[in-house]
């Protein structure tokens, strides 16, 4: 290897110093810089988690406000008598009562089996909470008037139960004594809540 | 700050000098010739790796030309010029030219000074030993260039003058017109003469005055002042004012005045002008120098070692500067970043409390909210058919003699959509009988109208005809048979849909 003349060995020290310094100030700005991205990161980080955090707190809000409001309205259902399973034995007893009271003739029933009242979006596996038994009614009445009255007899308070149908036919009076043929179906309703 | 080095070159060899803030210190007299050299060699060695150096050449052997030259500007110049001077000064390297103005009439050429060191081997020596040491020559001056510095209030004189000074090399006697070196002459004394007597230097000043005056460079008939740096001791020897039979007139300048302007500190021992031509060139960087190329590569290459530093240290402060900047910056995020954290952990204590307070529920909140929720539907529904009923029986009450068959209450769960928010809707089927026979037709229909205008006032009732009479239905065909029907036999069959009303 040729020696640099002496008169290119005095750019040595400065180019040395100079590379020294330019590396320096390029591992300056690298440091600086990554720290710098780091913190941004971290800052950023922290920000989406403030956001999250305070995201689960409306919900966590919003959960509890709903939570208040079903358990409220459960309360009232349950002090209205949704809760209350069918009473088959009182049902007849009623029926018989109301029969009596009006003076029907004609009259049979049958109370179908307790079925289960699914919802929308309820979830395959989720228990039924609610359940109807259906009461199908016949009956042969003087007048409309009877009609009203049946109907009034067979909704008692504290109870849910609930027409669903209802007819009233006019029959000729030479076929029946009392000329019109009445038939209703009433759901008992009942809601049952019971935690797994 | 370490002062200037100068080295001054005279034909008996060379000294060097320090000057440093008006302070003037020699080394002793190398004298021309191989032990000088040595001793020069030696001496340089011991200089300061890089030590800057300038050579005041104080030789009679300069030649100086002035010659008028088309203006030229841009690249053409330096090649046309250094053509010039290979023309004039072709066997020296050691050559200049200081650029004079432009012509006032004519084409306005421009006015060149060119001058040489016509004996390059005085100085070829010297030149090779500061090359081969550590220090770096940085310019080559010549004495009479200089000396135009010591006149500084002179500059600007319209006429022509002569200045004289004595220097170790001898007397120099140098004609400046318009301020601009137009001729020097050095003439050497007896050595170790360092003061002459006034009749020398009377005589080699006219000796100068009438070369010039022959040149046509000085005035024939005009006064012309020659300028004699002397102390006041000498004031007697040139106070006879003109010389007889010309306008030479003669005018003493004080070297202390001098060094004053110059702000040399050193004391003036003589007439010796040396110290005064040293602070001049201490104190004035933009002299014409001789040197070639190729002797300044050292200070070529330490200029360039400068700037390279500086571009270095430049891009270093500049990062230094970045880097500052995005610290600072990174500094504010990480306060951001603390503070977000804070608010986290408050968010968080406030979330833990918020979570635990929400109630239990028997089953998941959203079931037990569809349930509730359809449940509430239900039991706002239990009304049955009375109000429907009630309100069929006020708006059929007007119309007398109708005959209902058959009526049928129900209520219409929603077909599709989430059962919990809907609402059933309640129907009434009715089959109405209407008077029978061809000669009945007219009242049937007007009671079939009546009892659909009865059955469309109900409020938000919808009525839709499943039966109607044949006189009623122009898209029906209409059969005589049909309407002797027996009495059982629905002629008007109706569909009204209700809302349910909640109590």
């Amino acid at each position: 290897m040729t020696a640099l003349p002496p008169a290119w060995q005095r750019l040595r020290a400065p180019l040395i110093i100079s590379v020294l310094m330019l590396l320096s100030g390029i591992g300056l700005v690298w440091g600086s810089r990554h720290l710098l991205a780091t913190t941004g990161q971290t800052a950023r980080t922290a920000t989406t988690r403030l956001a999250a955090t305070e995201d689960s707190l409306r919900q966590a809000q919003e959960t509890d406000r709903l939570t208040r409001e079903a358990l409220a309205d459960y309360a009232a259902l349950q002090k209205a008598g949704l809760q209350q399973p069918v009473d088959r034995v009182a049902w007849q007893e009623n029926l018989q009562a109301t029969r009596k009271a009006l003076q029907i003739e004609a009259f049979s029933f049958e109370i179908g089996a307790e079925r289960p009242l699914t919802h929308f979006g309820d979830a395959p596996d989720n228990k039924p909470t609610i359940f109807a038994s259906t009461l199908h009614l016949r009956a042969e009445l003087r007048h409309e008037d009877a009609f009203l009255a049946l109907i009034h007899a067979l909704q008692q308070p504290g109870k849910a139960l609930r027409p669903t149908r209802c007819t009233l036919s006019r029959q000729t009076p030479a076929e029946q004594k009392q000329s019109l043929a009445a038939s209703c179906d009433i759901d008992w309703i009942s809601l049952r809540i019971r935690p797994d | 700050m370490a002062g200037q080095r100068i080295l001054y070159l005279t034909a008996e060899g060379l000294t060097a000098f320090i000057v440093e803030r008006g302070q003037i210190r020699s080394a002793p007299l190398f004298a021309a010739g191989e032990k000088g050299f040595a001793a020069f060699q030696a001496y340089l060695q011991e200089c300061p790796p890089d030590a800057q150096l300038s050579l005041l050449v104080d030789l009679p052997d300069e030649s100086h030309q002035r010659e008028s030259v088309p203006f030229v500007r841009g690249r053409d110049r330096q090649p046309m010029l250094a053509r010039r001077l290979n023309q004039l000064f072709g066997d020296t390297p050691y050559r200049t030219y200081l650029s004079l103005g432009r012509e006032a009439e004519g084409r306005r050429d421009e006015l060149i000074l060119f001058a040489a060191l016509t004996r390059p081997s005085a100085i070829q020596p010297w030149l090779e030993r500061i090359r081969q040491s550590p220090c770096i020559l940085t310019r080559v001056v010549s004495a009479p260039f200089l000396s135009r510095s010591l006149l500084r209030l002179e500059t600007a004189s319209p006429t022509p003058f002569l200045l004289a000074h004595l220097t170790p090399a001898g007397l120099r006697v140098s004609c400046f017109d318009k301020g601009h070196l137009r001729f020097s002459r050095l003439t050497t004394l007896k050595s170790g003469d360092s003061s002459p007597s006034s009749s020398i230097l009377r005589t080699e000043i006219q000796r100068s005055f009438d070369y010039l005056v022959g040149q046509r460079i000085l005035p024939r008939n005009a006064r012309t002042i020659a300028r004699i740096i002397a102390g006041p001791e000498a004031a007697a020897d040139f106070s006879g004012g003109e010389s007889p039979g010309n306008g030479l007139v003669f005018a003493l300048q004080d070297p202390i005045q001098i060094a004053q302007t110059l702000r040399l500190h050193s004391k003036l021992a003589s007439s010796d002008s040396l110290p005064l031509l040293l602070q001049a060139l201490a104190a004035n960087p933009g002299l014409p120098q001789f040197a070639p190329a190729d002797a300044l590569t050292g200070h070529r290459l330490q200029r360039v070692g400068h700037a390279i530093s500086a571009t270095g240290a430049v891009a270093l402060l500049v990062s230094l500067g970045i880097a500052a900047a995005n610290l600072i910056d990174a500094r504010a995020q990480r306060l951001l970043t603390e503070n977000t954290i804070e608010l986290i952990r408050r968010q968080e204590v406030r979330l833990k409390a918020a979570s635990d307070a929400i109630p239990a529920t028997p089953v998941p909140l959203d079931q037990l909210q569809r349930s509730v929720s359809l449940a509430k539907r239900l039991a706002a529904s239990t009304s049955g058919p009375e109000a429907g009923l009630r309100q069929l029986a006020a708006a059929l009450a007007p119309l007398p003699d109708f005959q209902l068959l058959h009526m049928e209450w129900a209520l219409i769960e929603p077909i599709s959509g989430n059962l919990a928010n809907a609402q059933p809707t309640q129907t009434l089927g009715l089959h109405f009988a209407l008077p029978s026979g061809s000669e009945n037709a007219r009242s049937r229909v007007t009671q079939a109208e009546a009892l659909l205008a009865a059955l469309r006032g109900m409020r938000d009732a919808e009525v839709s005809i499943e039966k109607q009479p044949a006189e009623m239905n122009d898209a029906q065909a209409l059969r005589l048979a049909e309407l002797q029907s027996g009495p059982g036999m629905p002629q008007l069959a109706v569909h009204v849909q209700l809302p349910i009303h909640r109590p």
